[in-house]
């Protein structure tokens, strides 16, 4: 389950959201901002997908890292 | 409870009407869920109270917050929402959630739905935030709901993602009417007319376009950019500098408003965004300030995403999407100040009485000492009205050592952890509480716990000990606590197999509890009562204690309290055995079987474990051997079984007894090899597990040993005058002697116990030991015909030819089969249908909807292969299942 998972959402977001992201690292990639970190487990995945549903952010792709 | 929750939002005036979604809305009129789907900000909540004050419908509006995750408080909210417009509904709902008998969200909404029945016009449902929803069982509830209220009542769901109920099927029955993102955003024209509406701006057409493109029609953030604009002289350069990506226009967006205030208006906004809802009143007390009132006007004037909670403009909350957006800024540039914050709006809602709130706010401030004597303050309540979920989690909060300062957090936390099964942590927390106390009276409870659970575990000599404390320490004017320790008192001297003291401890809860109108107690200490008469042989008053106690539920729950009713599982269960110990098999397993699907209901692990083991049995007693292995196994599933003591004999006992009629020799076995405690405190154990033995013996015809063991028994029990398990022993010597051929012994066990059977005319336990049991009959038939002696003087001629029929017919019928029968609930249906009731009146009287009324007719139909309800009345007549 410890894997990183990386989600994409549309837009650049500022970094001072980092706190309502708890451990994820934000990073922006053309047009895109790319959170990434530790999945610690689903409830905690789950809280940060809703997260990103209640600041209305556009949700583009949750990945598992690619090794 | 919250008022301002029910309070449908009332848009100003100043928003632009949306007659297309409007008329959309109303088109789907006819179908039973309306679903706005869509992110935040686009104007969910804004379209639903339109759609209401435009059509002037019938609503109740529930705004749900994280809190009303908790089914009950959910059901709570929603009752108390519809009867704020037909104030008849809900109220025996109401009543049943207050009676601490924890029924099930399908018992309540059944009760709104009936009640429901009556109102003809359309009324709307509506949940607003439902994303908020993470307990599925309050999914589920939405779906039963769906499915059984009438036509003309609807439920509306406004959420930010699709909820968790089969909307596929729904949708493919063409149920839901669907507003979503794309029908929400506003095109250029609405912007056009919003900002010279709401904003009084006057924007170029070309303006307009450029906001659709860059804020892809997104409500809020149009009205973030609308208040940015306000006092700037250049629109369409603002508009051309905004970046074209809506995320970041919100975060740019909130800076350049709070911009635009003063120091004094920022501070406001930022420090009250920590409530979910404020009045004039608290903000004054979080901030220290005087006129919050004029503020809150002031914000209100100018369209800052505040949304009026009631008509009298007391209460308000920020859009949420704003509120997010000012909490983000406040941690990032006051986060010192927020403990102190959320410390002052605790004491503000203490001071208002409203202390779940009080303890919130304690709790997110980390003031843990104010935090426990607000849950002290709150617990009591809590407990009494079942809201078991918040007391778990508040609970959950606090460390033992916290805890451990409070005994009457304890007390009623201990006792939400056992009945939901968490025995680990609620011994933890009991053990913890002993360490710390001097107190006498607290000592006398904690006793009392110990004693329940030790006796509960099985861990006998523990709870014999903690029962002498209890019963001599607790106080005898407090009933509850009182009943309590002559329970696991009880239970203890039935472990023990001190069946008179047994007896007596269980009457003395009894008592005490009716005394104090505790039917949880009561029933739980008379179907013990009942079963320990049962096991001494005092079969007729078992059966009368249990018969009584029944008629009791019926006649104070009739038409009133299915709720109440469920308590009644046992007593059924009960009382179906009885009836089927005396050969009254379809009627005894029906009641079982009722008694059984009470139990689910209660979602008490303890009374699902008995009952499931009780219909095992009565099974058993009736022959049906397949369908007890089934739930016997069923029942190693649960954690209760595991746990219970008095439930872990039992069940391995009826094991032994399956498994030997139905000659499984490989799952016998482990069973014999048990190591069991030697003792008085093991008693019932060993005793129970010693007369399986010798059943077992005498199968592999090792009677000589068989019959010692049970002399010696036979011997101890007719010493403490227990005749129940007595005449399982004699029989079992009968049959014991008859297989060496000493027949005039076994002529006189069988004497004995048909002695002690004969006047309430007990027949199943005689079928299930066999063959040479019959022949014993027989024999002793042919005897007292033609010897005369005191004995056989006294037995009962026609209860034996009785027997004799019983067994006759068991060997004609191997196997009774109810696989076709109807259930219980077809059978109410079909004796309803006898007294010529419509289907309307049968789901008002059985508290169930009409469409599963109809389900029961159909498969009443079917089983019975009738055209009509006359001929199924007829054809059941002619069966024997009405009375004709």
């Amino acid at each position: 389950m410890a894997e990183k998972v990386i989600i994409k959402i549309q837009g650049h977001l500022d970094e001072n959201w980092k706190d309502w992201f708890d451990g994820m690292v934000i990073k922006f990639e053309g047009d895109v901002t790319i959170l990434s970190g530790k999945r610690k487990d689903n409830a905690y995945l789950h809280g940060i997908l809703n997260r990103i549903r209640d600041l209305n952010l556009t949700l583009i792709s949750v990945n598992p890292e690619h090794k | 409870m919250l008022k301002t929750k029910l309070n449908k939002p009332n848009p100003t005036s100043k928003l632009i009407l949306r007659k297309k979604l409007l008329d959309t809305l109303e088109s789907g009129k006819q179908k039973k869920l309306t679903l706005i789907s869509a992110p935040a900000g686009y104007g969910k909540s804004v379209l639903v109270s339109q759609w209401i004050d435009h059509c002037d419908l019938q609503y109740s509006w529930y705004s749900l917050d994280i809190s009303d995750n908790d089914i009950n408080t959910f059901l709570r909210y929603t009752i108390a929402g519809i009867r704020s417009v037909y104030k008849d509904v809900g109220v025996e709902a109401e009543k049943l959630m207050e009676t601490n008998s924890n029924p099930t969200y399908e018992t309540i909404a059944t009760q709104i739905i009936n009640d429901l029945y009556d109102i003809q016009e359309r009324f709307h449902i509506i949940f607003d935030d439902y994303h908020i929803i993470e307990n599925q069982e309050i999914n589920n509830l939405i779906y039963f709901l769906l499915n059984n209220l009438t036509e003309n009542i609807k439920i509306v769901l406004i959420t930010r993602s699709d909820p968790s109920i089969p909307l596929a099927r729904l949708r493919s029955q063409q149920l839901i009417t669907d507003i979503r993102l794309s029908d929400l955003c506003f095109n250029a024209n609405n912007i056009y007319d919003f900002y010279k509406k709401c904003l009084n701006i006057n924007l170029s057409i070309n303006d307009a376009q450029s906001l659709e493109l860059k804020t892809e029609g997104w409500i809020a953030g149009l009205q973030l950019a609308g208040l940015s604009l306000q006092g700037k002289g250049d629109v369409g350069d603002f508009i051309n500098k905004l970046k074209g990506d809506n995320r970041y226009i919100m975060d740019y967006l909130i800076e350049e408003v709070l911009q635009q205030h003063t120091q004094e208006i920022k501070d406001f906004l930022l420090c009250t965004s920590i409530l979910n809802q404020f009045n004039a009143s608290l903000c004054n007390h979080i901030l220290d300030i005087q006129n919050s009132q004029e503020i809150v006007e002031q914000l209100e004037r100018k369209n800052m995403f505040i949304v009026p909670l009631d008509n009298e403009c007391n209460w308000f909350r920020y859009h949420h999407l704003f509120a997010s957006l000012l909490q983000h800024r406040l941690a990032v540039h006051f986060k010192d100040r927020i403990p102190e914050l959320h410390t002052n709006a605790s004491q503000w809602f203490e001071n208002n009485d409203q202390l779940v709130f009080a303890l919130e706010h304690s709790l997110t401030a980390d003031d843990k000492e104010r935090a426990l004597s607000l849950f002290a303050g709150t617990i009591d309540h809590l407990w009494k009205t079942s809201q078991f979920g918040l007391i778990l989690k508040f609970g959950g909060m606090f460390s033992l050592d916290e805890l451990v300062k409070n005994s009457d957090i304890c007390f009623i936390y201990f006792w939400v952890l056992f009945e939901s099964g968490i025995i680990e942590q609620a011994e933890l927390l009991i053990n913890k509480l002993l360490q710390e106390t001097k107190d006498k009276a607290i000592l006398a409870k904690i006793y009392v716990c110990l004693n329940n659970l030790k006796a509960f575990t099985g861990d006998i000599e523990s709870a014999y000990e903690y029962s002498e404390l209890a019963t001599q320490n607790i106080s005898d004017d407090d009933a509850w606590w009182n009943g309590l320790a002559f329970l696991s008192q009880g239970e203890s001297h039935l472990l023990r197999l001190e069946l008179t003291k047994s007896f007596q401890s269980f009457e003395k809860t009894a008592l005490i509890a009716s005394e104090a109108n505790i039917m949880y107690l009561q029933s739980i200490s008379l179907a013990k009562a009942s079963y320990v008469l049962w096991i001494m042989g005092n079969y007729s008053k078992a059966h009368q204690i249990s018969k009584d106690l029944l008629d009791d539920f019926k006649a104070k729950t009739a038409d009133k309290w299915p709720g109440v009713e469920l308590l009644s599982c046992l007593i059924y269960c009960i009382v179906g055995s009885y009836q089927i110990g005396i050969n009254h098999i379809e009627e005894g397993l029906r009641n079982t079987l009722l008694g059984y699907e009470l139990s689910k209901k209660t979602n008490n692990g303890g009374f699902i474990a008995s009952c499931m083991l009780m219909l095992a049995d009565a099974y058993y007693l009736a022959g049906e051997y397949a369908k007890a292995i089934t739930l016997i196994k069923e029942l190693d599933t649960l954690p209760y079984k595991q746990a219970m003591k008095f439930l872990y004999i039992l069940s391995d006992s009826l094991k032994c007894k399956l498994y030997m009629v139905t000659n499984q020799q490989d799952k016998l076995k482990p069973l014999f090899q048990k190591d069991i405690k030697s003792g008085k405190n093991h008693a019932l154990e060993t005793f129970i597990y010693k007369i399986n033995n010798a059943r077992y013996q005498i199968t592999q015809g090792k009677i000589i040993e068989a019959t010692k063991s049970l002399l010696e028994m036979a011997e101890s029990l007719k010493r403490e005058k227990i005749h129940g398990l007595l005449t399982e022993i004699e029989l079992l010597l009968a049959k014991a002697h008859s297989i060496i051929r000493e027949n005039d012994k076994a002529i006189d066990y069988l004497s004995d116990a048909i002695l002690r059977t004969q006047d309430v005319g007990l027949i199943r336990i005689y079928i299930n030991e066999g063959t040479e049991i019959e022949n014993l009959l027989k024999e002793c038939k042919r005897l007292v015909r033609t010897t005369k002696s005191a004995q056989s003087d006294k037995l009962n001629m026609e209860y034996i030819d009785k027997l004799l029929r019983a067994f006759e017919k068991q060997a004609h019928m191997p196997n009774l089969s109810l696989e076709d029968a109807l259930s219980s609930r077809e059978l109410d249906t079909l004796k309803l249908i006898a007294e010529n009731l419509q289907n309307q009146e049968i789901a008002k009287a059985l508290y169930i909807s009409i469409t599963t009324v109809k389900t029961h007719v159909r498969n009443i139909l079917l089983k019975l292969e009738a055209k009509n309800r006359n001929e199924a009345v007829a054809k059941a007549k002619e069966k024997g299942i009405l009375p004709s």
